[in-house]
């Protein structure tokens, strides 16, 4: 084995704090990169009618690409903050299938920033309050209370489809939709 | 080198071999294993096995590739074992800490119930709270045994002990064990307990500056002051003999 053996090596945490205040801070401006700037103008026109915005001159596929690498690098910043904070130490594994949460959000935050903060917090406020419950001794099944955030999140999520217009409206017209130079 | 007259030994595990826990201390019996035997076995081990219809596969592929015994290393194996162990009756099973057989499906286990016994009168006498927290995984046997085995060790110390519980519902994620040892902490716990696979609510307790055991291998290394001691899972001898026997 080449270098330094990680798996298994005590990490020194930083402290959750710097974290916590930079995650608003992302939150903010991202959200005044996508509706207060040129270049967030850019990102959506290529997000909702690619053609159009191709048409303008844009290029797609390079925004496309830069958008993804910058959703990439946000999930690392979430995972970042698994190993160094929120459990300080790498083993195998350990995210234990929660990057699938950061889906959900997505949907219930309807592609709006400021959502995504309100679908977070909802989310991890649930997850710990079930713990809270179950070490002060409230009587109900532990099934229950690990069901909790998904409950939660299912309610939320079938009211706001229960509307579909507003569930078009809210997603990226051109989600999904390969962009084709010559169509 | 493996050769075709080789006895061909595979493993199931639950979750990573580097979890410094239980599949860990399951890895390193594997190993003593080989050593004891040398040529004469050569080893599998599928890792991160999911408890449910997954497990089928994974067992079930183990079988198809000539082996001659198969571990598999978690309670919730069970019906998956027995359902391949059906389909292969030459092939002998070991299943872990259940308690359903068949011709050649047996169980194996451990006495932790001793240990958690052990490290029940450890808390009781320890802790100044006399509130302890214990975080475990799933309702089954061998958990539930071990929290009434440590909860009567320590009340007999110590009747004013108090336990609170977390289920986390799961083998391994520190995240949410860390989340759990930090809950039990905040609502005046001073010794956590775990019944759950990483080290994390062990590292929370030494953040925390209470005290912890480790699970199921030495874990000392993470949390040198929290740590008073651990039950440590020796699977090797119990692996070797029935490799010689198979």
């Amino acid at each position: 084995m080449l270098g330094k053996k990680f798996s298994g090596t005590p990490i020194n945490g930083l402290s959750p704090y710097y974290f916590i205040i930079g995650s608003f801070l992302l939150v903010i401006l991202v959200h005044h990169i996508l509706y207060k700037t040129r270049i967030g103008l850019i990102v959506r026109s290529v997000g909702e009618n690619h053609h159009s915005a191709f048409a303008l001159g844009y290029d797609v596929i390079k925004t496309r690409y830069l958008t993804i690498m910058f959703g990439g690098v946000m999930s690392s910043l979430a995972g970042f903050y698994i190993s160094i904070c929120y459990a300080p130490m790498w083993q195998e594994g350990m995210t234990a299938g929660r990057g699938w949460i950061a889906l959900a959000l997505v949907v219930f935050a309807t592609w709006k920033p400021y959502r995504l903060l309100v679908g977070a917090y909802i989310f991890g406020g649930v997850a710990i309050m079930q713990m809270n419950l179950q070490a002060f001794g409230v009587k109900l099944p532990g099934q229950i209370f690990t069901m909790m955030p998904y409950i939660a999140t299912l309610v939320v999520l079938v009211f706001i489809s229960s509307n579909k217009l507003r569930l078009k409206l809210s997603a990226p017209s051109s989600l999904n939709i390969p962009f084709e130079k010559n169509q | 080198m493996a050769n075709a007259a080789d006895k061909k030994i595979g493993f199931i595990y639950i979750g990573p071999p580097g979890d410094h826990g239980w599949t860990y201390m399951h890895d390193v019996g594997r190993k003593y294993m080989e050593d004891q035997l040398g040529d004469s076995i050569s080893t599998t081990f599928i890792e991160n096995v999911p408890e449910n219809a997954d497990a089928v596969r994974s067992i079930r592929k183990l079988a198809e590739t000539g082996h001659d015994l198969i571990f598999t290393t978690s309670f919730n194996y069970m019906d998956q074992t027995l359902e391949v162990a059906k389909e292969f009756p030459d092939i002998k099973f070991e299943h872990a800490t259940g308690y359903q057989r068949l011709d050649n499906v047996s169980t194996y286990s451990a006495r932790f119930y001793e240990g958690r016994s052990v490290i029940g009168h450890i808390a009781g006498k320890m802790t100044e709270t006399n509130t302890i927290g214990y975080i475990v995984s799933f309702p089954i046997p061998e958990v539930i045994r071990g929290i009434n085995a440590f909860y009567l060790a320590a009340s007999k110390v110590n009747p004013d002990v108090k336990i609170k519980i977390i289920w986390v519902y799961s083998w391994y994620d520190p995240g949410k064990e860390a989340d759990a040892a930090n809950t039990l902490i905040n609502q005046g716990a001073d010794i956590i307990v775990q019944h759950t696979d990483s080290y994390a609510p062990c590292q929370a307790a030494e953040k925390a500056g209470v005290l912890a055991f480790g699970q199921a291998s030495n874990q000392e290394a993470f949390c040198p002051n929290a740590h008073m001691t651990a039950i440590e899972d020796i699977w090797g001898p119990y692996y070797a003999a029935k490799a010689k026997l198979s």
